[in-house]
């Protein structure tokens, strides 16, 4: 963060604890799920759809009762609160802005539920859309507003009363990606001059990387994994979490060896390969099944005299130009290889070429296969 | 971890909640109260009609099944609804069809125009037809009050078929059938009428019900030996209030359970409520 | 009936839509050719037949209508018992449907039934079993008297109030559903939003909850007042000879008097007052004004 004065941390830190869902008997959506939000900082539960991620959010809301553990905010249990107690901001899919009234009466509508007088909220409104620039607007009706007027007006509805965090489900679900990454940044900058906590709920990994200062996945109930973006991404503890995030390639083969950090893996056509112990997530022995997950901009196709710490052969399948970069299918015996490249138009190679891709050991992660996804 | 021992929904709303089905049930209790003291009514020994009942017996359902006045009519009412329900079956679901995926403007219109029959007052519609058959010598017909029963039930039938079209049958469908060869007819047979049959069944048993209960439009219409159940009962209850009318009231809440039960099996089926 | 709104496309537009979208049975029309008939023959040609008796004469049926010492009274009853009916039924209604709304599927299920038993029976039944219970040695005659609540009968039968209850009765499910159906168009996360911003349940209720059902009570108002304006059974059955309605003045016109003129007259008078609140019902936007959100 390269700002010059250190940004506000506004919000209380609520904990959630060993919390569980179930709906019927035996049928739980929220496993044991545990993680802290610190005042100021910008938490995403990412995951799948059915991971448990807005179950999780709707509880810490008050919408949805734990079926064990607790939920505190500053070390308060606040299972006793109703929704309209809790003092937290909620921003819901498709913003919920209240149709019938005015975007002012919409954003004073908190401060009337906490017994403001009329003038005194309508100003105070009034002063809250000037900062985040719908000031002129504050007579329309919410179905006269674009998406990101909107979104901006259910923020402002939601800090007006300096809430203990903001939570955000699911909010940019059904836009298209331009507006989504304007509206991202929008987000981001809200809540860094606010400085209020957010706990945002996503499926968009792109989302949770650009605006969080760490991200929780989630998947089947559980947290798989709490980190920063760039430990997620550059150290997953699991499978998932290395497909999840981002596109990566996952080479099952058999742990033959620790030695020096690395593991040496012996993938299925036979070669062998060295990739990094994990730094979260359970350290392989010698005889398990491991994945090494390699993403493809770290995958290399080696030219003539280039050596790599691990190798493979293969032959290019097809190859896909995306603007950006290149992208090449290579079937290398029992792998499908990906590779994302610089584009260049002399040096593309061709359906069958036969190719050596190179990786370096730091770029590659092993991981625990422990559902036998090969 | 003590697992938390919290109910469903916080205390206050519960309070709420329950404050609302209390204020309901005394509304719930009047609705249908009139529904149920009939057939007990009908049970009475005496010849007064009276609720509580004093003793019970059934010599009113004896006096109503003896009578062939009474039975006359609880045939030709019969008569009648089957074929006013025919007919509504008809129209209505054609009409249905027609406007299914139709977007025009002025389908509002036509939608409002078929639903009609169930706003406007009947006592317009019985006067402008006696004076329209009158003169035809149509009144006292049976296929007369069929046929003006039949508009009454189209409408029912049009939102039930409506709904079981816009719930079961997309458009694409329809398309693509006519895409993969299918003719006019071949497509009413095999993509309409499978998707239509729970709706008209639904819309159906309600027309039904509907035409067997109307009264204005067949007293309107009504001949020397064309005198349908509910016209010979409004009649009696007029001038001579017996247990023999609580006995064939008594039919006609069959028929409402009968045709509730129908619907609430029919919603079961299509998974709605 | 959900009314299509039609919006451009967000942003750039497409190619302009055609008219005639989404026509699915191409040659479907044909189908409403039988409604066409049935309604042309049996509604459309009558109301021709009604014309030509009321107009005979250069409309002197018409000043007989107006001149008649029975209209007034008629008239003034079926407005009073309408708005009177339509006013409690609205407000029964809203709490009946509040608690479809707010059960869950079984109970809902079990409410339903209690809100269409009557809507199944027949009216005259209903007429019937009212006229029971509230007779002089009726049901609810003797609970009061049991209860100590009166020292002698009321007279509960043949007069307006039997005759609104009567209606009340009839027209509830009318009023029921609209505005259930308003309540289920609301969309849950507003609610939720609601409640999140510190609402309690009556702020719900009240700024919530009733402006947003709004358009279904008023789509109720005048349903339930324009099937109330035309009640024949109820008034007979329940009501006294002084508590004639607009529709029993017509049937007293042509199976009394025997005069059609006179009948086709008023008959053109009602539907000329009823006409135009049909159109207004129709027209009125079920969703409110708001569309989806």
């Amino acid at each position: 963060m390269s700002d010059v004065a250190p940004a506000p941390r506004n919000g209380r830190r609520v904990d959630v604890d060993g919390v569980w869902k179930a709906y019927a008997k035996g049928i739980f959506v929220v496993r044991d799920v545990s993680f802290v939000l610190n005042p100021g900082e910008f938490l995403t539960l990412l995951g799948p759809s059915g991971s448990g991620k807005t179950t999780t959010l709707m509880m810490i809301a008050g919408f949805e009762t734990p079926s064990r553990g607790r939920i505190r905010v500053d070390g308060r249990d606040i299972a006793a609160d109703p929704p309209d107690r809790r003092n937290f901001g909620i921003v819901f899919q498709g913003y919920a802005l209240f149709p019938h009234m005015s975007v002012l009466d919409n954003v004073a509508f908190p401060l009337r539920m906490k017994g403001v007088g009329m003038r005194a909220r309508q100003r105070r409104a009034a002063e809250m859309l000037e900062k985040v620039e719908l000031g002129a607007l504050a007579s329309r009706r919410p179905h006269q507003l674009s998406s990101g007027q909107q979104q901006r007006v259910a923020l402002a509805r939601a800090l007006i009363f300096a809430p203990d965090a903001l939570l955000l489900d699911e909010p940019l679900g059904a836009l298209d990606r331009k507006l989504r990454e304007q509206l991202q940044s929008e987000i981001k900058a809200i809540q860094r001059r606010v400085g209020v906590s957010v706990l945002l709920v996503t499926h968009d990994q792109d989302e949770a990387m650009s605006m969080s200062d760490r991200i929780a996945v989630m998947a089947d109930g559980e947290i798989l994994q709490i980190g920063s973006p760039a430990d997620v991404y550059l150290h997953p503890a699991t499978p998932f979490v290395a497909g999840f995030l981002g596109e990566t390639n996952l080479l099952p083969g058999t742990c033959r060896g620790v030695e020096d950090g690395h593991v040496v893996v012996e993938f299925r056509n036979g070669e062998l390969g060295r990739a990094r112990i994990p730094r979260f997530g359970s350290r392989p022995a010698a005889g398990d099944p491991v994945l090494a997950s390699i993403r493809p901009e770290r995958m290399r196709i080696l030219r003539a005299d280039e050596a790599a710490d691990s190798c493979m052969e293969g032959r290019v399948v097809s190859c896909a130009f995306l603007g950006r970069h290149a992208r090449y299918v290579i079937d290398a015996g029992h792998h499908v290889v990906v590779v994302t490249t610089a584009w260049s138009e002399t040096a593309a190679l061709a359906a069958g070429t036969p190719v050596r891709l190179g990786w370096l050991s730091e770029d590659a992660q092993s991981l625990l296969d422990r559902d036998g996804r090969a | 971890m003590a697992p938390s021992d919290l109910t469903a929904t916080p205390a206050p709303r519960r309070l709420g909640r329950g404050l609302l089905f209390v204020a309901c049930a005394p509304i719930l209790v009047l609705l249908v109260v009139p529904s149920l003291i009939i057939v007990p009514m009908a049970l009475t020994k005496g010849n007064l009609i009276q609720f509580p009942p004093i003793w019970i017996s059934v010599h009113s359902f004896a006096d109503y099944l003896g009578d062939p006045n009474w039975v006359d009519s609880t045939l030709l009412s019969f008569k009648v609804s089957a074929l006013a329900v025919t007919i509504g079956g008809f129209t209505g679901g054609a009409a249905a069809i027609a406007m299914h995926g139709r977007l025009f403007p002025g389908r509002n219109l036509v939608s409002g125009l078929i639903l009609s029959p169930i706003v406007v007052p009947v006592i317009v519609l019985a006067l402008g037809d006696y004076l329209l058959l009158a003169p035809l010598q149509l009144i006292g017909s049976w296929v007369a009050i069929a046929a003006l029963h039949a508009m009454l039930v189209t409408p029912y039938v049009f939102i039930s078929v409506q709904t079981s079209l816009a719930v079961g049958l997309s458009t694409a469908l329809v398309r693509s059938a006519r895409s993969l060869g299918a003719g006019r007819l071949a497509v009413l047979r095999f993509v309409y009428w499978p998707a239509i049959r729970p709706g008209l069944l639904a819309g159906a048993a309600l027309g039904f019900a509907v035409s067997f209960d109307e009264v204005v439009l067949a007293l309107f219409m009504q001949g020397a030996t064309t005198v349908t159940l509910p016209v010979r009962m409004f009649t009696a209850i007029e001038y001579d209030l017996t247990p023999k009318i609580a006995a064939s009231a008594s039919l006609f809440i069959a028929l409402a359970v009968l045709g509730l039960l129908v619907q609430g099996l029919g919603a079961r089926g299509r998974g709605a409520a | 009936m959900v009314r299509q709104r039609v919006e451009g496309g967000g942003g750039s537009g497409g190619a302009p839509r055609p008219r005639w979208a989404l026509v699915a049975f191409r040659d479907g029309l044909w189908l409403l050719a039988p409604v066409g008939i049935l309604y042309g023959a049996f509604a459309l040609v009558p109301f021709a037949v009604i014309v030509r008796f009321a107009m005979a004469d250069g409309g002197a049926p018409f000043l007989t209508v107006l001149r008649s010492p029975l209209l007034p009274r008629a008239a003034v009853n079926t407005l009073l018992i309408s708005v009177m009916t339509t006013a409690i039924a609205l407000v029964l209604g809203y709490v009946l449907a509040a608690g479809l709304w707010r059960a869950r599927a079984g109970l809902r299920r079990i409410l339903l039934g209690f809100v269409l038993l009557p809507f199944w029976t027949a009216v005259l039944i209903k007429n019937f079993a009212w006229a029971a219970l509230l007779q002089d040695n009726g049901l609810v005659n003797t609970l009061l008297l049991h209860g100590g609540l009166t020292s002698a009968p009321l007279t509960l039968l043949h007069n307006r109030l039997a005759v609104v209850v009567g209606m009340v009765h009839y027209v509830l499910p009318y009023a029921v559903f609209p505005i259930f159906n308003a309540m289920q168009a609301i969309d849950g996360r507003i609610e939720r939003a609601a409640r999140s911003l510190g609402a309690r349940t009556g702020a719900v209720l009240w700024l919530i909850v009733l402006p947003l059902t709004l358009p279904g009570v008023y789509s109720a108002a005048v349903l339930v007042f324009v099937v109330s304006v035309g009640f024949f059974i109820t008034p007979v059955i329940l009501g006294a000879p002084s508590d004639m309605m607009i529709a029993n003045l017509v049937n007293y016109y042509v199976h009394e008097l025997v005069d059609f003129g006179a009948g086709s007259a008023l008959a053109i008078l009602i539907l000329a007052a009823v006409v135009p609140l049909i159109i207004l019902q129709q027209s009125l936007p079920r969703e409110g004004p708001y569309g989806a959100v």
